[in-house]
């Protein structure tokens, strides 16, 4: 029952446990990790969203963000990201929450009108619901912000929200680290802070988000970080059992 | 008497007027044909007698000018076909020098003068005389008319018809005794008759209605465009032209600046002109007459001289040279002292355009800068606020023209006259022009680097921490009100500074403004405030060595107590919630710092955690509210490795009392679970206390069953089992941490 821990994170912060990457692919033979991707796409990051847009026509682009803490603890999104997402490219954006502000909200919705929201603890706007799950093709993701799963972005406890949930993926947030896990046979994804704003669960906080690309039974995390003021992409493949839950 | 009647009479004496000429055209014609010199000249006369009605406007009169002579050159006219005769000797056997002489033998003085002018055309093209003495003559003869329609229809002809035989530089009339100061004097002295006949229309008949007098000169104002051509002489007209110009005192402004003005600054000259003749130029504005429209003179000089300073880098030692923006800037002065009733907008207008062309011309000049907003201050000085929505306007344009040029903002920052100017403003734009500075801060993505300016920028953008006196609550409306205090709490991250000492200013400077802010402000000017604090202790705690050096102002200890001082500000609000969250936020300890580093944070941490449990207790009555702060009360104290035994067991029992205590059963059940973590931390040593899980565990299974009872009395189903589900995740989760050390006591109590 031991959860496989996956994580696409090559950074070499302080206390992360996630530095290396673990491949236990016994049980689930179709997973995999790709992480000379990241290098090769360092470059080209920009055209990838395009590149995934023009690609296979089926496939559907999910953008997961989130802990933005606009304007408490950052005053905007990095100008990078902002470039990088343009409208009319995404079909949905899940966002774990604390935007926090109204502006910010607006300005997801400007990207894309299939938002879908869950409440952080500093969100002004009180109607976001606590979780929320949404089906997009094959799969069904979960969203929650993460402050009320004690310990805050421990895997077992997440992992039972997910089933709770009843989700393939669940997409949570709070800890401003980027993770990725396969927990049995779904996905937990923590998209990290889109502004890299201060925490006190995360060092040195990177700006990132996560962009999945929904095909059929597979899903590919792409996780944009923003490291010295570069753009990285990491890619991550994840593919879901026929057997699991439709 | 009707004006249909007078228009109608018009028309007539026109058409009198014109057939006169065609009668008089067709017999000089003739004579022409047979070069009778006598008879053309009889004719001629007669002809051009017609001029001397005055019964016509300046537009009928123009119409029958066009005649005879035409503005346009065009095409042959009756004048063309005479002077054409003149020309040929041979045909009426007379010289020229004669010619001059006998055409003043004409009746009539309009007539005479006009084939003088004729004739004198043809004298300076035969050089038999001097063109400056001919052209010298036929000026000062033609001042013998003096009605001012007359008048400048002849002035105006002998404009034309000297146009090509001026002794310019590099002309064939050009010759050792005619300098080209000779064609100046002549076109200058012309000007100069056309205008005081100008004004004399303007004095003339009192009994005439006024608006038909100015719609008169408005006709007239194309003839004069057409002289204006003539003054296109030499580069080294523009000084004693312009001097001459600002001695016309009639000049008016509606001529000045749609006729004159155009042409002398923007067609006549090259801009270096201007530049090295500044001062003749400069001194004579301040005399003209104040209803010279002398602002929109000297921007347009401005503007040009500006355009012609970006032009190219080689120009600019000619600026220094002369010393531009001093010679502007006094002038400028000047102007604004002698035309006391100038409306303030035009006193600013002329200060933008001061302004504009120091930043284009003396970017690095600051100083100057500085003195302009200091003139525009010192303007300003006895009026509080402007009123005028233009002045405010070119104020505003004043103050946004240094944040557009200089990129950085802290270098207007450094402007001291900056935040004096914006006092001026009424509240409405002082508020949006902070929030121009704001977002000219972050698109800039500069850094405000200490104490002392982030003290002058929140003296600029003071109308958005503060009310501001004469604010009233209700104008404002939420939306905006929101943004702009969401565009204070963004500059504050950009407040900063490497040094943790200046930092440590920076942050007491923040909270000295934004604690004035109210209780509407501090909720969105707390948090920034509370996180840029925050960062800096972490890099106190992550230098290591002198953390806790006595003499070092910054200490992680004394931004603790301010950050204490500072949420505490917001309880007062009221906003419990956020004081809570950012009390949590500063107990909780950074990764990766043990207690054992820091002494002073036991102490800490437990009076954040102990203010955040009295908001808790006392503010936090909403029942959904109660279920977020305990989660993350216990999340952070789950968290929270810096507490002694004693310590932590006041704050865990007090986390799991709360938790027990809330609404909703399965809040209650899912808080207890949750508080298991709290006696069971993976990472960290000692805190392995198999025996309270486990009691938490139990406790919530309790709740969990009564919940369920609750359930199925209440509404007669035993309802979900999710929560079982969940304590029993929670049971396994933790057996797998300590390898079943935890006991078989679960299995007694079946779902």
């Amino acid at each position: 029952m031991a959860p496989k821990r996956m994580s696409a994170r090559r950074k070499k912060s302080s206390s992360s446990s996630a530095t290396t990457v673990t491949l236990v692919d016994q049980e689930l033979p179709t997973s995999e990790v790709e992480t000379g991707a990241g290098l090769k796409l360092e470059e080209t990051e920009t055209e990838l969203l395009g590149q995934l847009i023009v690609g296979v026509g089926k496939m559907v682009l999910v953008l997961a963000i989130g802990d933005l803490h606009v304007p408490h603890r950052a005053p905007d999104l990095p100008a990078k990201f902002k470039s990088m997402l343009v409208p009319g490219k995404i079909q949905h954006i899940i966002c774990t929450g604390n935007l926090c502000i109204k502006e910010v909200h607006d300005y997801l919705k400007s990207l894309c009108p299939s938002l879908h929201i869950t409440r952080g603890e500093y969100d002004e706007d009180s109607r976001y619901p606590e979780t929320k799950t949404l089906t997009i093709g094959q799969f069904k993701l979960g969203l929650c912000h993460g402050h009320q799963v004690v310990p805050w972005g421990d895997l077992d406890s997440l992992a039972m929200l997910q089933r709770q949930l009843d989700v393939d993926i669940l997409v949570s947030g709070h800890t401003h680290q980027f993770k990725a896990y396969k927990h049995e046979a779904g996905v937990v994804i923590n998209p990290g802070s889109a502004t890299g704003a201060y925490s006190s669960i995360t060092y040195d906080v990177n700006p990132s988000f996560v962009l999945m690309d929904i095909d059929g039974l597979r899903v590919v995390v792409y996780v944009y970080e923003l490291i010295d003021g570069e753009v990285k992409v990491d890619k991550i493949d994840f593919k879901k059992t026929s057997t699991a839950t439709i | 008497m009707m004006i249909s009647d007078a228009m109608e009479d018009e028309e007539k004496w026109l058409a009198e007027g014109i057939a006169g000429i065609q009668h008089n055209a067709f017999y000089m014609h003739r004579a022409l044909d047979s070069n009778n010199l006598r008879e053309a000249l009889k004719y001629s006369a007669q002809l051009l007698s017609e001029l001397r009605t005055s019964r016509l406007s300046p537009h009928k009169y123009y119409e029958l000018c066009n005649l005879l002579f035409n503005f346009n050159m065009r095409a042959f006219d009756e004048l063309r076909k005479l002077e054409i005769f003149f020309k040929e000797e041979e045909r009426h056997g007379c010289s020229v020098v004669d010619l001059y002489e006998l055409v003043q033998h004409a009746g009539n003085i309009l007539p005479r003068l006009y084939l003088l002018c004729t004739v004198g055309s043809v004298y300076i093209k035969s050089k038999e005389a001097p063109a400056k003495d001919v052209l010298k003559d036929l000026v000062e003869m033609c001042r013998g008319v003096q009605h001012p329609i007359r008048g400048l229809f002849l002035r105006s002809y002998l404009a034309q018809i000297s146009r090509d035989k001026l002794p310019d530089i590099g002309s064939e009339y050009e010759g050792d005794d005619d300098t080209v100061m000779d064609a100046v004097e002549f076109v200058l002295q012309n000007f100069s008759e056309m205008n005081k006949l100008w004004v004399r229309m303007e004095h003339q008949g009192p009994a005439r209605v006024r608006d038909k007098m100015e719609k008169e000169r408005n006709e007239l104002r194309d003839l004069v465009i057409q002289h204006l051509d003539l003054v296109r002489v030499d580069g080294l007209v523009v000084g004693k032209n312009l001097h001459v110009l600002s001695q016309i005192e009639g000049i008016d402004l509606d001529l000045y600046k749609e006729t004159v003005l155009p042409r002398v600054l923007e067609q006549v000259f090259p801009d270096e002109y201007h530049l090295q003749t500044l001062e003749t130029l400069l001194g004579a504005c301040p005399q003209l007459q104040p209803t010279v429209d002398i602002k929109t003179v000297l921007s347009q000089l401005m503007e040009r001289l500006s355009s012609y300073a970006a032009s190219s880098p080689e120009v600019l030692p000619e600026f220094l040279q002369v010393e531009a923006f001093a010679k502007l800037s006094s002038a400028i002065g000047k102007v604004i002292e002698t035309q006391g009733d100038m409306p303030i907008v035009g006193a600013i207008t002329l200060y933008v355009s001061l302004l504009t062309f120091t930043l284009r011309v003396h970017p690095e000049r600051l100083d100057y800068v500085d003195q302009v907003l200091g003139l525009c201050v010192k303007k300003l000085a006895n009026k509080p606020k402007l009123e005028d929505s233009r002045a405010t306007k070119q104020v505003v344009a004043l103050l946004s023209a240094p944040l557009e040029k200089y990129s950085d903002i802290v270098t207007s920052l450094t402007l001291s006259n900056y935040p004096r100017v914006m006092d001026h403003l009424d509240n409405g734009t002082n508020k949006i022009m902070a929030v121009v500075i704001i977002q000219s801060i972050m698109t800039n993505h500069a850094y405000v680097s200490s104490a002392d300016k982030v003290e002058v920028l929140f003296e600029l953008i003071k109308g958005l921490i503060k009310d501001l006196e004469g604010d009233s609550e209700d104008e404002l409306d939420e939306e905006d009100f929101n943004e702009e205090q969401n565009s204070v709490s963004r500059v504050i991250h950009v407040l900063y500074n490497d040094d943790p000492e200046e930092m440590l200013k920076i942050i007491c400077t923040v909270r000295k403004h934004i604690m004035t802010g109210g209780p509407r402000r501090l909720p969105f000017t707390i948090p920034p405030l509370v996180f840029s604090a925050l960062k800096l202790v972490r890099r106190l705690q992550n230098q290591d060595g002198d953390v806790s050096g006595e003499e070092n102002p910054a200490t992680p200890r004394k931004i603790f107590q301010l950050l204490n001082q500072i949420i505490e500000a917001l309880s007062y609000v009221p906003s419990p919630e956020l004081a809570l969250r950012l009390y949590l936020q500063c107990a909780e300890p950074a990764p990766g710092v043990e207690a054992a580093n820091d002494c002073d944070l036991e102490p800490v941490a437990y009076e954040f955690f102990t203010q955040a449990f009295v908001l808790y207790e006392e503010e936090i009555a909403d029942s959904k509210a109660q279920v977020t702060a305990i989660h993350l009360i216990i999340g952070t104290l789950q968290r929270t490795n810096v507490f002694g035994v004693e310590n932590r067991d006041t704050l865990t029992h007090k986390a799991t009392g709360y938790s027990a205590k809330l609404l909703k059963k399965p809040d209650q059940c899912r808080a207890v679970y949750a508080c298991s973590h709290l006696f069971w931390v993976d990472d960290h040593d000692g805190i392995k206390d198999g025996e309270r899980v486990l009691l938490c565990l139990k406790r919530s299974l309790r709740i969990a069953n009564a919940a369920q009872q609750m359930a199925s009395v209440a509404r007669g189903s035993s309802g979900p089992v999710t929560l079982f589900v969940e304590i029993l995740n929670k049971y396994i989760q933790f057996q797998k941490q300590k390898g079943g050390a935890m006991g078989e006591k679960f299995d007694t109590i079946k779902v």
